[in-house]
């Protein structure tokens, strides 16, 4: 090998920084110029251009594949959220969004893990604070319609745990379940946009909502405040005996929480939310 | 080596077809799935897939593998690669001679390696890691390029034949690709198929592509053009038997216009080949 030419990891990477670079391979080597990583001389003597397109525009080709690409599923992941913010600011966003998040998995089905959250974060999510409400509740039904299919914990399989030790019992979600908690009515919105109606700022009202998997469609429920707090104690890996606590708003009450917490337990068993269930160790 | 079985002709499994997949018969003799589509997915997706195995021959193409990338290989991947292929018995396991990544990042697409000698060293030691993991041979395809690196140091065709020979893999000839490329890059696609060896081509992609100024796309959102099928039937006259799979990813068609492409695949093949029947059909009962 001569000097000029790369190893091939010294190539991928230098591919790699053109071929992601938000404004595309020109400007983003322009850059690298700057910073003394990489100039258009070693492009060139790397990658073989012609007089239909030089060698960073063959790079552009795949600078712009690679963008479009994955806006065209983020948009697909999250298509009410990108009605909410509109074309332009969703495509501003996903620009930002790769930035910080490009895709790490072998799966496309993880890039937009991390969009909730940072569209919280983002002057988009602060302009409009339910958009990150609905795209936590579009992440939370994509991954109820694909997560992996997992046995769940029935009645017959909590029985051959001694009664008295049921307090100490550690249950798993199912893959499929999640929680999602919002200040809007973010349900109501998303029936109006999927039915057609242009987004609209929803009713402030604070909704808990499981969704879930019962067959092959997600299901989405509104669900009471302190069956949330449990699944979400449940969902931290806590104890059940922590669930009753959790359901408790004083001692006193402890004896009904406990009540309580056996009824919720019940329906978490027959709509097979529960994946799991061990005795915690000490 | 010993090729697979001839499965005859097939198409991509794609969502917006399940439904009619299910419902009635077909003329497909069998189908691809990708392989990521269904790694650690449940639900319908995955009903579907064990579905449609109960009733034909099924190969799991993957995207990410990227087995030239000089990033680790992901193990994790590859066990769950592994464990997918374990309950699908798919007719085999393919992947893409590319990289797709590097530095721990996934672009999504099917980059080209350099052809050079350190590039070849790399792939064809790992293959024979991926091989030994998946405990299964693997097909991997030529893909589509863009670009090419003037410090190449022999054509892609006999890249390609190397890593096979090398690695003792099979080849999924993509004759699409084979066409875009040397469009693209301005080789001659005659003698890229004369470098490959016939022995390790276990299937062929054919597929339509689209137009970018002077170059073309590798966007399987057309019916196969002319010039591909034309290569198809010389692909046919030097490698049969082969399984022939119509790709069509963008801007899906309703089945009927595919299984039409399918159809028209498997006549050119008849008339080239002599060969109608599939050595394999569905899943064996029991």
């Amino acid at each position: 090998m001569t000097a000029a030419t790369p190893t091939l990891r010294e190539l991928q990477l230098a591919v790699w920084k053109l071929l992601t670079a938000p404004e595309g391979a020109r400007p983003g080597l322009e850059e690298l110029a700057r910073a003394g990583e990489l100039d258009e001389e070693t492009v060139t003597a790397w990658i073989a251009g012609d007089e239909r397109l030089d060698s960073l525009g063959r790079i552009d080709v795949y600078a712009n594949m690679y963008f479009f690409r994955l806006r065209d599923i983020l948009a697909e992941d999250f298509a009410k959220t990108a009605a909410i913010l509109g074309e332009a600011r969703f495509h501003n966003l996903v620009t930002d969004y790769l930035l910080v998040h490009p895709s790490s998995h072998p799966s496309l089905r993880w890039l937009g893990r991390a969009l909730p959250a940072f569209l919280g974060e983002h002057a988009y999510g602060r302009e409009l604070p339910w958009a990150p409400q609905m795209a936590a509740l579009e992440w939370a039904r994509n991954e109820a319609f694909q997560s992996r299919n997992t046995p769940a914990v029935s009645s017959v399989d909590l029985a051959a745990f001694p009664s008295e030790r049921w307090g100490d019992l550690v249950f798993s979600l199912k893959p499929d379940v999640s929680l999602v908690t919002a200040p809007f009515d973010v349900v109501g919105l998303f029936e109006r946009i999927d039915g057609g109606a242009p987004p609209s700022e929803p009713e402030r009202r604070e909704q808990h909502l499981l969704v879930h998997r019962p067959r092959f469609a997600p299901e989405v429920e509104e669900i009471a405040a302190d069956e949330a707090r449990a699944l979400e104690t449940v969902a931290a890996g806590r104890t059940f005996g922590e669930v009753c606590g959790a359901l408790a708003p004083s001692e006193e009450l402890v004896a009904e929480a406990a009540t309580r917490a056996a009824t919720l337990l019940a329906a978490w068993l027959e709509r097979e939310l529960l994946s799991g269930a061990r005795l915690k160790t000490t | 080596m010993s090729r697979p079985p001839f499965l005859g002709h097939g198409v991509g499994l794609r969502r917006d077809h399940f439904e009619r997949i299910l419902d009635a018969p077909t003329d497909v003799d069998w189908f691809e799935a990708i392989s990521e589509n269904f790694m650690g997915v449940g639900g319908r997706a995955r009903a579907v897939l064990d579905a449609v195995r109960e009733k034909y021959p099924v190969v799991l193409h993957g995207v990410s593998l990227s087995i030239g990338s000089t990033d680790p290989l992901d193990l994790a991947y590859l066990d769950e690669l592994r464990d997918l292929a374990g309950s699908v018995e798919p007719a085999w396991v393919s992947d893409h001679l590319c990289w797709t990544g590097v530095g721990g990042k996934n672009a999504h697409d099917l980059l080209p390696l350099p052809y050079t000698e350190e590039a070849l060293r790399h792939v064809v030691d790992r293959v024979a890691r991926v091989q030994e993991r998946l405990k299964r041979r693997i097909a991997l395809e030529n893909v589509s390029s863009y670009m090419a690196y003037r410090f190449s140091q022999m054509p892609e065709g006999e890249f390609l034949a190397r890593v096979a020979e090398e690695a003792d893999c099979g080849i999924l000839l993509d004759v699409n690709n084979v066409y875009v490329s040397s469009v693209n890059h301005g080789f001659d696609p005659h003698e890229y198929l004369a470098a490959v060896p016939p022995a390790r081509v276990w299937q062929f992609h054919v597929a339509g592509h689209s137009h970018e100024g002077q170059l073309l796309l590798d966007t399987h959102d057309h019916e196969v053009p002319d010039p591909v099928w034309k290569l198809y039937e010389e692909a046919v006259r030097r490698f049969a038997p082969v399984s022939t799979l119509i790709e069509w990813d963008d801007r899906i068609p309703p089945f009927e216009t595919l299984e039409a492409e399918r159809n028209k695949a498997a006549a050119i093949y008849v008339e080239i080949a002599g060969v109608s029947e599939p050595a394999v059909r569905a899943r064996v009962a029991g």
